[in-house]
């Protein structure tokens, strides 16, 4: 299958990282004009630097956290859904119903639940990306092939050798790949959740904070932070992404 | 696909409702069981016939019509425009690879940027009124119905194209029955994904900013502490949005039954 | 190597296949002597792979006795080798990777390990494509390689599913040869199943004609030519012939 650049950045060369410099910068200031035009006072603060780097770093404290209890807890479940049949019969159901829901509605109801706090931010993203990870997990048990299976019990394989070269080859391009759109939801969710959920530090809630008291231009330099960290995640994923695969499928 | 619909189909239909039903239906008992034994506490979970009240009370009143219509509005302008700049430009990337070259890598960094995130700066630019949420519904839209039409058009396989010029089909029929049917399914794909992703910006939008809407209910409920509210506007939209998802998996139906036909 | 006699005895096997029960085998009875090579004829879905899958342990059979060297047959183990119509080796392990995959356990060392999966690349012909992945070889290689990966930990018996089936038929042909040379090599009992009449009564000592729904064994015969065999015997144009008489050809039309 052929995917070209939209699809990713595999094939990039020298020339498109400089168009995506350039290209990014010039968007950036058309923009911040545009913006800065339509609001008048913007004079930049002192600490713009600071302020932007420490709300990052809150942001990022939070994205850890959920990606963690939500990629272990999605996981689990996805596993055992896609290994125990009785357990996918039983919870698929529920599951795929409550996927309707819209990610933002479950906002209103995890604050009438436990608040608008810390813990309910992080609930929030942890739910956001186990909603991903179930299906990938689910998905990535279910991409183990029967044929190779009985192939592992004619050799008579163990336990172990059979994890090794069965198992574990065969669902981690799944899962990495549920990893990595998982994060991108993790960015929605947290972002998100720092401009629903006030009173709290954060990318969003600067981005949001700034945009109520007229700074514009932390309002772009806020954006373009999130974005930027976006790519570059994703980006970083991907070649650790494929640098594993590579190890299987040299 | 089958699109002829037999007399033994009927069955199997009726087994696929039932599919469709299981799901609520398991869900709404579970709700009513946790509820009725009190295993929950009613500031946590109200009971579903409570919820039920008050939408129907709610739509007596024509409020819960009015929200629903509002956000529908938002949700179809943005899908339309999103969708139909996607699919151009999905199609102008897969056709050159030279506009690939250039616009992708930019349009990669735009891809990477959390949807919600360009709330503030659309807000900057359009104000809080509905502009700025039809257009980031658009933009959500937009990325993933993009991404769906250019794998679409570069994953035709080759020989069909090769069978299309081998029988000298005219440029009418080699869309309607090489063309569309091979495309069809991925682009629906992107529309889905798009559609699910307009409904989340949605419901972000409105939760901040809104003065009727399905989001804007959620927020009033919350800022008031009545649950029922919050999970009307919950169910409505996860109604409406599955809906909305049921009928583009039609459409592709239609589309390459037609075409297959 | 010593090899090992097949016994089946009134083996009866079915399966639920839409709701519908399906007789795969009835009253089966079979024996092998240790070192022949038996073909299993029969139009598809007459219970020939089900067979075989009794034979090495994967299923069990719902009335009857399987048997090696007159010890029941409870599970796959080494001393059996099976090669399936398709390939089926590793996409993520090399050649010799997918082939000592079969000496997991066995009591040999890391060395004598290694001396036996390069042995046995060498008798399947693939000297050079040892540290090749599977979808860099073409598939007669890549069933070479199977064919290596059921011999390696030495099994008294070899039971090939047709295991040329999908090949073109130059490589069939020659692979049918190279199945030969190594069956005379190791000299496993071979119980081989097979679609092609040409191919059964070509290399087996003896070709067993089944009939389908239910599978049961409808002639055994003795293929009594020397070998090496020419494909232009005129006897075997005779016992092919023979054998295809045996078939309904109404109920394979039905199918």
């Amino acid at each position: 299958m052929s995917v070209g650049v939209v699809g990713g950045p595999h094939h990039f060369k020298w020339r498109s990282y400089l168009w995506l410099v350039a290209s990014t910068i010039v968007l950036t200031i058309v923009i911040a004009e545009i913006s800065v035009s339509q609001v008048s006072l913007a004079v930049p603060g002192r600490g713009l630097i600071g302020e932007i780097a420490a709300a990052t770093l809150d942001t990022l404290r939070r994205l850890l956290a959920g990606l963690f209890v939500g990629i272990t807890a999605g996981s689990l479940l996805g596993t055992a859904m896609g290994a125990v049949p009785i357990l996918d019969r039983l919870l698929s159901p529920p599951i795929h119903a409550l996927r309707q829901v819209p990610l933002f509605g479950w906002i209103p109801l995890i604050g009438l639940w436990a608040g608008l706090g810390e813990p309910s931010k992080v609930t929030f993203v942890a739910l956001a990306v186990a909603y991903v990870m179930v299906l990938s997990a689910h998905e990535a048990i279910r991409s183990i092939s029967p044929r190779l299976t009985e192939v592992s019990r004619a050799l008579g394989l163990d336990p172990l050798t059979k994890l090794r070269v069965l198992v574990i080859p065969s669902v981690t391009p799944a899962l990495l790949a549920g990893v990595r759109i998982a994060l991108a939801a993790g960015w929605s969710a947290v972002v998100g959740a720092e401009i629903l959920m006030a009173a709290a530090p954060g990318l969003g809630a600067l981005i949001w904070g700034a945009r109520e008291v007229g700074r514009p231009e932390i309002v772009v330099a806020g954006s373009v932070v999130v974005g930027v960290l976006g790519a570059l995640s994703n980006a970083g994923l991907r070649s650790f992404e494929q640098r594993v695969l590579h190890r299987y499928y040299r | 696909m089958t699109t002829k619909s037999q007399p033994l189909d009927a069955v199997a239909r009726l087994g696929q409702v039932a599919t469709w039903l299981a799901s609520p239906v398991l869900l709404l008992v579970l709700w009513w069981w946790l509820t009725e034994r009190e295993l929950v506490p009613i500031q946590i979970l109200v009971p579903p016939h409570e919820v039920f009240e008050t939408a129907r009370a709610m739509l007596a009143d024509g409020e819960l019509e009015e929200a629903a219509l509002a956000s529908l509005f938002r949700v179809l302008a943005g899908f339309a425009s999103g969708a139909a700049c996607g699919v151009a430009f999905g199609t102008l990337v897969a056709v050159s690879p030279r506009l690939d070259r250039y616009a992708g890598p930019l349009f990669y960094a735009f891809a990477q940027m959390p949807a919600v995130a360009w709330a503030p700066i659309a807000i900057l630019l359009l104000g809080i009124g509905e502009e700025f949420k039809v257009a980031v519904i658009g933009l959500a839209v937009f990325v993933p119905v993009t991404i769906g039409t250019q794998e679409a058009i570069r994953g035709i396989p080759q020989r069909y194209l090769e069978v299309a010029a081998a029988l000298a089909l005219p440029a009418g029929l080699r869309f309607r029955r090489v063309l569309l049917p091979a495309t069809l399914p991925r682009i629906v794909g992107g529309l889905r994904i798009g559609l699910s992703k307009g409904w989340m910006v949605l419901v972000f939008a409105e939760l901040f900013c809104a003065n009727v809407g399905l989001g804007h209910l959620m927020d009033v409920g919350r800022t008031q502490f009545q649950m029922d509210l919050v999970l009307t506007a919950v169910l409505v939209t996860g109604g409406l949005g599955f809906a909305m998802d049921r009928m583009l998996l039609r459409f592709e139906r239609f589309g390459s039954g037609r075409a297959a036909a | 190597m010593i090899a090992a006699s097949i016994e089946l005895n009134g083996v009866n096997k079915s399966f639920a296949l839409n709701g519908e029960r399906i007789d795969a085998l009835r009253s089966i009875d079979l024996f092998a002597r240790p070192g022949e090579f038996v073909c299993v004829v029969g139009a598809s879905g007459c219970g020939k792979s089900t067979l075989l899958r009794l034979i090495l342990g994967l299923d069990h059979a719902d009335a009857g006795r399987v048997s090696i060297d007159g010890k029941p047959v409870t599970a796959p183990g080494p001393d059996r080798g099976i090669v399936f119509q398709d390939h089926r080796l590793f996409p993520w392990l090399t050649v010799s990777e997918n082939i000592a995959l079969a000496l997991h356990a066995s009591d040999w060392d890391a060395s004598e390990r290694r001396r036996r999966v390069r042995e046995h690349i060498d008798l399947v012909g693939l000297g050079r494509f040892g540290d090749a992945l599977p979808d860099q070889i073409s598939g007669g290689m890549a069933q070479r390689a199977a064919i290596a990966r059921a011999l390696v930990a030495g099994p008294k018996v070899l039971l090939l599913d047709e295991p040329l089936g999908a090949l073109d038929a130059l490589t069939r042909h020659y692979l049918q040869d190279e199945l030969l040379r190594v069956w005379q090599a190791e000299r496993p009992t071979v119980i081989m199943v097979t679609h092609d009449i040409d191919e059964a009564v070509y290399l087996g000592d003896r070709v067993i004609v089944m009939s389908s729904r239910p599978g049961r064994i409808k002639k055994s015969i003795d293929i009594d030519l020397e070998r090496p065999r020419r494909r232009d015997d005129l006897r075997l144009a005779a016992l092919r012939n023979e054998i295809l008489s045996l078939f309904d050809w109404s109920a394979i039309a039905q199918q």
